[in-house]
C-alpha cells in the first residue's frame, strides 16, 4: 500500500469510531425512550427479569452492609442463597456498577435500570465489533447493531436474564474471533474473562452447546481455518506459558462455585420441585424431557408471532425489524459463501435442537448428560438463532452492497429492488399485515436503496448510516409504543423493595407455596390421553430446603401459614423422632393446637439428660411476639442472628427459619448442636438463665471462595482492560 | 453441442450456489425431522396458555348463580374458549362453557348454537339440552324449546353425571375440584329435571298441545317426578281433553305436594265429579288436607317467582 493510503485508513479509523460513538448514543437515546415505561417504573418487569432484579438488589443491599449473602431468610423460611447467586452469576464485575450508583445516592431502581441497559448495549457493542471483525465494513457492522438493538430481544431485558448470558456469550465470539486474526494477550485474556462469567453461573449449558455447535460446524465447513486457528494458538501458548498457566488455572478455580452448587444440589438437601417434577433423575437441578407446549422453539408459533399484527406486542414475542426481511430478499440471490452457509448451518440446527417434538432434542436428551439439566431451548431462539439470522441479513446486504457500489446493471438491479419491495408489499397485503406504516416504510427503503444505486454515497458516509438507521429504528418506535399499552403496570412494589432487612418478630406476609395447577399441562395430558400424576392436587414450591418441601406436602396448608407467623417459639419439652417415621399428623395438630411440644429429629444425638424436656410443662407453647424481659432480638441479617434470653428454666428455641447444614449456633460464645425441630427448623436447647444466643451461617471456606473468586473476576477484568489500553485487540 | 452442455452446466452451477436454494434446501431437510402435528398441538396448547384467564372467579360465580355485574369481565373468557373450541373442536364440555359465556353476554344466538354443537358431540348430556332450551324459551322461541326440552327429558342422568366427572381440563377450573359443589351436581341434575317438565309444561299448556302434555305425564309418573306445577298444567290438559280420570290423577299428584293451589282444587273436584269410582275416592281422601281458605294469587305469584329464578346452569 502506498503512503498516502496508509494515510488515508489512519485518517478513517477514527473517524469510524466517532461515527459509530455517535451512533451509539443515538441509538441508546432512542431505546431508552422507546422502552420508557419500564424504566421509569410505570411498568412492570415479568417473568425471570423480575426474581433477577429481586435477588440482585438483595445481594446489593448486603454487600453494601460488608455482608455477603449466603442465605435468604425470607424466602420459603429461609433458603441458602447460592442458587440465586449462581442464577445471577454474583461473581460478575459489572454487578459492582449497581452498588457503586447506590454509593453516589442513585436509588436500586434506578442504579439497577441503568445497569441493565448498560449491560445489554454492552452486548451490542459486543456484537458490532464481531460483525467488524467478520464484515470488516462500519456500515454493515451498524446495520446489524441497529437491527439487533431494536429487535425484541431487547424486550428480554424486562422479562428475561438472557442478556446476562447473551453479552459474555457475545464477547467470547469477539475475541475468539478477533484472536484468529491477530493472536493478542487481550484477545485471550477477553475470551478467558467471558468464559469465567458464564462458568460462575449453573446454566453455563446454553452457551456451552452453542459453542460446540460452532466448532462443529466450524471444522465442517472451514477445516483449513480451523487448523490455521489451532497453530495460532499452540503458538500463542508456547509464547506466553505463564499468562496461560495462570489464566487456565483462574478459569477453573470460577468453576468452583458452579460446581459446588452442582454437588450440593445431587445431595438434595434442597429441592426445586417445579423443575425436577417428574424429573429421570433426582439432582434437584435436573429437569424432565420437555414437550413443546411447556417450552421449547414452536415453528408455527414464531411464524405467527412475526406476521401478525403488533398491536397485541407484548414481552419476549418475536419481532424483527422490518428492514431484516427486506435485505434478506434483496439478497436471496447472492452467493452462497462459506460463511452464509455456517451462520445458516448453525441457526438451522439450533432451531432443529430447540424443538422439543423433533427427533434431535430427544437424541441429546437421552445421550448428553447436560441435557438433563437444561429447559427452556427458546432461549436458544434469543440467544443464538436472532443474533444469526441478523448475521445472515448482514452478509446478505454485504454481498449485496457490493453489486450496488460496483455500478454495473445500475437499472436490473433498480428493477430487482422495486420488484421485491412491491413483493413485500404485496406479501403484507396477502397475510392481512398490510397497514400505512408498512407501505410507507417500503417506499421509503425503496427509495434508499435507489439512492445507494443511483447517487455516489460513501458506504460510511453519515447520510447512509443516518437513513438506515432511522428505517430500522423508527418503525419499532410504533412497535413498542404497543408494547407499553399492553404491558402490566407496576401497582405494588417488588420483593425487597420493602423494608425486609429490620428486626421483627413475626413474618410480614405468611409464605405462598404455589399452587400448581397448570391447566396447560393438563389438557395436554388429557387430550393425548396420557397418564400422568395429577399436578393439580399438589402443593409445589419453586425453590427451598428439602425439609421445607416435606412439612409443606404432609401437613396442612393453613395450619402451617398460621404456625410460621412467627420466628421464635419456646417449648418445655420434645418428642424424638426419627426422619424416616415423621408423625406428621401429630406435628400437624401440634401447630394447630401450638401445643407445648416440639418434636425433634434424633439424628446422631445422643439423648443425654440435658436434652431431656421439663417436669412441668404448660398446655401451650411460649410465642415471642416483642421484646420482653425473657426475650430479646437483637441482630437479624442474612447470614447472622443475634438474640437474648433469659427463662426461668430450661427451654427447647425453635426457630422458624429453616434447618440446613451449614448453620451453627453459639450459646454464651459455646458451639451447641443445632436439631432439626418440627420437620424443618431450627431446634435449639437454651439453659435457663441469661444467655447470648448466636446463629451463624457459612464456613471459612465459603466467605474465602466469595472473596478470592470475586478479587479474580475484578483482577482478571483489570488485566483485559490494561492489556486492551497496550495493545488493543 | 459441447460448448452448450459446458454453458448449462455453469447455469446451474450458478443456480446451485444462490443462497435461496440453500435456503429451500434447508428447509426440506429440516422440515424431514419434525413431527408437525405433535408440533401444531404444542402451538394450540402455548397459544391458549397465553391467552387463559388469570382467575376463574368470575365464571365460579356464574356457574353458583351471582349475577354478573360487568359484562365487560367476560371478554378473556369467551376469547379463550372460543380459542379452545376453535383448537378441539371435539371437546363438548368446551362449547358449552362457551355457549354459558355467550348467554351472559346476551348473544343468544351464538350461545344457541354452541349449545347445538355440544349437543352433536353428545346428546347425552342433560344440560346441554336443557340450556339451550332456556335460551330458546327467553326468546319466546316456545316450539323449539319445546322440542329441545323433549329431548332433556329423555336423558340418563347418570351419563351427564360421568359426563362432568371426566371434564377434567374444564369443569374442573370452575369449581368440580371443590367436593361440596361436586355433591350439589346430583341434586342440581334432579331439580333441573323437574324444571324442564315445569317448563315443557308450561309451554304445552299455553300451545294447547294437551296430547303431548298427556304422553309427558305418562314418561313422568315413570321418572318420579314430583314437581307440583307441571301435575297441575298436566291436570289442566287432561281436562281440557275431558280425560277426567287422568286430570283428576294429575291433579292428586299435584295438591299431594302443594295444597295451596286453589285452582287445582277447584278443577279436581269438578274431574272427581266425572272421573271412575276409584280416582273419584282418591280425590275425596285427599279433601282432609285441603287448606280452609286460599287465594289463587299465591300460586300465580309463587309461579312467577319461580320462573324469574330460572337460570341457566353449567354443570
Amino acid at each position: 500500500m502506498s503512503g498516502a493510503g496508509l494515510q488515508k485508513k489512519a485518517q478513517s479509523k477514527p473517524r469510524a469510531g466517532r461515527l459509530f460513538l455517535r451512533a451509539v448514543i443515538f441509538c441508546v437515546i432512542s431505546w431508552v425512550f422507546a422502552f420508557r415505561g419500564f424504566l421509569s417504573g410505570a411498568l412492570k418487569f415479568r417473568h425471570d427479569a423480575l426474581p433477577y432484579y429481586e435477588h440482585g438488589k438483595f445481594f446489593i443491599d448486603y454487600i453494601l452492609r460488608g455482608i455477603f449473602p449466603l442465605w435468604d431468610p425470607t424466602w420459603n423460611c429461609g433458603v441458602p442463597n447460592e442458587f440465586f447467586l449462581r442464577r445471577m452469576g454474583d461473581f460478575n464485575p459489572f454487578y459492582y456498577v449497581v452498588a457503586f450508583l447506590r454509593l453516589i445516592g442513585f436509588s436500586h431502581f434506578t442504579a439497577y435500570n441503568i445497569f441493565l441497559v448498560a449491560y445489554y448495549f454492552l452486548g451490542m457493542i459486543g456484537f458490532y465489533l464481531l460483525c467488524q471483525r467478520i464484515f470488516k465494513n462500519a456500515a454493515m457492522s451498524l446495520f446489524g447493531f441497529f437491527l439487533l438493538s431494536f429487535s425484541s430481544l431487547a424486550t428480554l431485558v424486562f422479562s428475561s436474564y438472557v442478556s446476562l448470558i447473551f453479552t459474555p456469550g457475545v464477547w467470547f465470539f469477539y475475541f475468539l474471533v478477533s484472536f484468529y486474526f491477530r493472536s493478542t494477550r487481550t484477545s485471550f485474556l477477553g475470551a478467558i474473562f467471558a468464559l469465567m462469567i458464564l462458568f460462575s453461573t449453573y446454566i453455563p449449558f446454553y452457551f456451552l452447546f452453542i459453542f460446540s455447535v460452532f466448532l462443529f460446524f466450524s471444522f465442517c465447513l472451514m477445516p483449513g481455518c480451523c487448523v490455521s486457528y489451532i497453530s495460532k494458538l499452540i503458538n500463542f501458548f508456547k509464547q506466553n506459558k505463564g499468562l496461560v498457566f495462570c489464566s487456565v488455572l483462574i478459569l477453573l478455580f470460577s468453576l468452583i462455585p458452579a460446581w459446588q452448587m452442582f454437588q450440593s444440589s445431587a445431595q438434595g438437601n434442597f429441592v426445586l420441585p417445579t423443575r425436577n417434577f417428574n424429573s429421570s433423575i433426582s439432582n434437584a437441578i435436573g429437569v424432565p424431557q420437555q414437550r413443546s407446549d411447556f417450552g421449547g422453539i414452536i415453528p408455527h408459533y414464531v411464524i405467527k408471532e412475526l406476521f401478525s399484527s403488533y398491536k397485541s406486542m407484548t414481552l419476549a414475542r418475536v419481532y424483527i425489524p422490518l428492514m431484516a426481511f427486506i435485505v434478506l430478499l434483496l439478497g436471496g440471490g447472492v452467493r452462497a459463501s462459506k460463511r452464509l452457509l455456517l451462520f445458516v448451518g448453525m441457526a438451522s440446527f439450533l432451531f432443529l435442537v430447540g424443538v422439543y417434538d423433533a427427533p434431535v432434542y430427544k437424541a441429546f436428551f437421552k445421550h448428553i448428560f447436560f441435557f438433563k439439566y437444561l429447559r427452556n431451548f427458546q432461549f436458544f431462539f434469543w440467544v443464538a438463532i436472532l443474533p444469526l439470522f441478523i448475521l445472515i441479513c448482514c452478509e446478505h446486504f454485504s454481498s449485496l452492497k457490493k453489486c450496488i457500489f460496483n455500478g454495473s446493471r445500475k437499472y436490473f438491479m433498480c428493477a430487482w429492488v422495486v420488484g421485491v419491495h412491491i413483493g413485500c408489499v404485496l406479501l403484507f397485503y396477502f397475510i392481512g399485515l398490510s397497514s400505512t406504516n408498512l407501505i410507507v416504510l417500503n417506499i421509503a427503503s425503496c427509495l434508499f436503496f435507489i439512492l445507494l444505486l443511483f447517487f455516489k454515497l460513501s458506504e460510511n458516509s453519515p447520510i447512509m448510516i443516518v437513513l438506515m438507521g432511522a428505517l430500522v429504528i423508527v418503525p419499532s418506535f410504533e412497535i413498542y409504543q404497543y408494547l407499553g399499552q399492553n404491558a402490566l403496570l407496576k401497582n405494588e412494589p417488588y420483593r425487597y423493595e420493602q423494608d425486609y432487612q429490620r428486626l421483627q418478630y413475626h413474618r410480614s406476609d405468611a409464605e405462598n407455596p404455589i399452587f400448581v395447577s397448570p391447566i396447560v399441562a393438563k389438557l395436554a395430558v388429557d387430550l393425548q390421553q396420557k397418564q400422568s400424576a395429577d399436578l393439580s392436587q399438589r402443593f409445589l414450591i419453586y425453590y427451598g430446603t428439602r425439609w421445607y418441601n416435606q412439612l409443606l406436602q404432609n401437613i396442612n396448608q393453613f395450619v402451617f401459614k398460621e404456625y410460621i407467623r412467627y420466628k421464635f417459639i419456646a417449648y418445655d419439652s420434645v418428642e424424638w423422632v426419627d426422619a424416616e417415621s415423621m408423625p406428621w399428623e401429630e406435628i400437624e395438630t401440634s401447630f394447630s393446637l401450638l401445643s407445648n411440644k416440639a418434636y425433634v429429629e434424633r439424628g446422631d444425638h445422643l439423648i443425654d439428660a440435658s436434652f431431656l424436656g421439663n417436669q412441668k410443662a404448660d398446655d401451650v407453647a411460649q410465642v415471642m411476639k416483642q421484646d420482653s424481659k425473657v426475650f430479646k432480638l437483637k441482630k437479624i441479617s442474612a447470614n447472622f442472628v443475634q438474640i437474648q434470653t433469659d427463662f426461668d428454666q430450661k427451654k427447647f428455641l425453635v426457630f422458624t427459619d429453616c434447618y440446613y447444614p451449614g448453620w451453627r449456633v453459639f450459646i454464651n460464645g459455646r458451639k451447641q448442636p443445632v436439631f432439626r425441630a418440627n420437620g424443618a427448623f431450627k431446634g435449639v436447647w437454651l439453659p435457663a438463665g441469661f444467655n447470648e444466643v448466636e446463629y451463624k451461617f457459612g464456613s471459612l471456606w465459603d466467605y474465602g471462595l466469595k472473596g478470592v473468586a470475586t478479587l479474580l473476576f475484578f483482577l482478571m477484568l483489570f488485566l483485559c482492560l490494561f492489556e486492551w489500553r497496550r495493545g488493543g485487540v | 453441442m459441447k460448448k452448450q452442455v459446458l454453458g448449462f452446466w455453469k447455469m446451474l452451477r450458478w443456480i446451485a450456489t444462490r443462497a435461496v436454494v440453500f435456503y429451500v434446501l434447508i428447509y426440506f431437510m429440516t422440515t424431514s425431522f419434525v413431527d408437525f402435528d405433535q408440533i401444531k398441538f404444542g402451538y394450540k396448547i402455548r397459544l391458549l396458555n397465553k391467552i387463559i384467564p388469570k382467575s376463574y372467579s368470575l365464571m365460579i360465580d356464574l356457574a353458583q348463580g351471582k349475577p354478573l355485574d360487568d359484562r365487560a369481565r367476560l371478554k378473556p373468557y369467551i376469547k379463550f374458549y372460543e380459542k379452545l373450541v376453535g383448537f378441539f373442536p371435539e371437546r363438548a364440555d368446551a362449547f358449552s362453557v362457551l355457549a354459558f359465556c355467550y348467554y351472559h353476554n346476551q348473544e343468544w344466538q351464538p350461545a344457541v348454537s354452541a349449545y347445538q354443537q355440544a349437543l352433536d358431540l353428545n346428546a347425552d348430556v342433560f344440560w346441554f339440552h336443557y340450556n339451550k332450551g332456556f335460551i330458546l324459551y327467553k326468546n319466546k322461541q316456545f316450539q323449539d324449546a319445546l322440542k329441545v326440552f323433549e329431548g332433556a327429558r329423555g336423558c340418563e342422568l347418570s351419563s351427564t353425571v360421568e359426563f362432568i366427572k371426566e371434564s377434567k381440563i374444564v369443569y374442573r377450573l370452575i369449581g368440580v375440584d371443590d367436593a361440596v359443589f361436586f355433591a350439589q351436581a346430583n341434586q342440581r341434575l334432579i331439580q333441573g329435571r323437574e324444571d324442564v317438565y315445569f317448563l315443557s309444561a308450561l309451554i304445552g299448556y299455553s300451545l294447547k298441545r294437551y296430547d303431548e302434555l298427556l304422553a309427558m305425564a305418562d314418561l313422568a309418573r315413570s321418572q318420579g317426578i314430583q314437581d307440583a306445577d307441571f301435575w297441575f298444567y298436566a291436570g289442566m290438559a287432561a281436562f281440557q281433553m275431558k280425560n277426567y280420570d287422568a286430570a283428576s290423577e294429575c291433579f292428586i299428584f299435584c295438591l299431594s305436594r302443594d295444597q295451596q293451589n286453589v285452582k287445582a282444587w277447584e278443577i279436581l273436584e269438578q274431574s272427581a265429579r266425572q272421573s271412575s269410582s276409584s280416582v273419584a275416592r282418591k280425590a275425596k281422601n285427599l279433601q282432609r288436607i285441603k287448606p280452609k281458605s286460599g287465594d289463587v294469587s299465591i300460586t300465580n305469584k309463587r309461579v312467577a317467582a319461580r320462573l324469574a329464578d330460572l337460570n341457566l346452569q353449567l354443570f
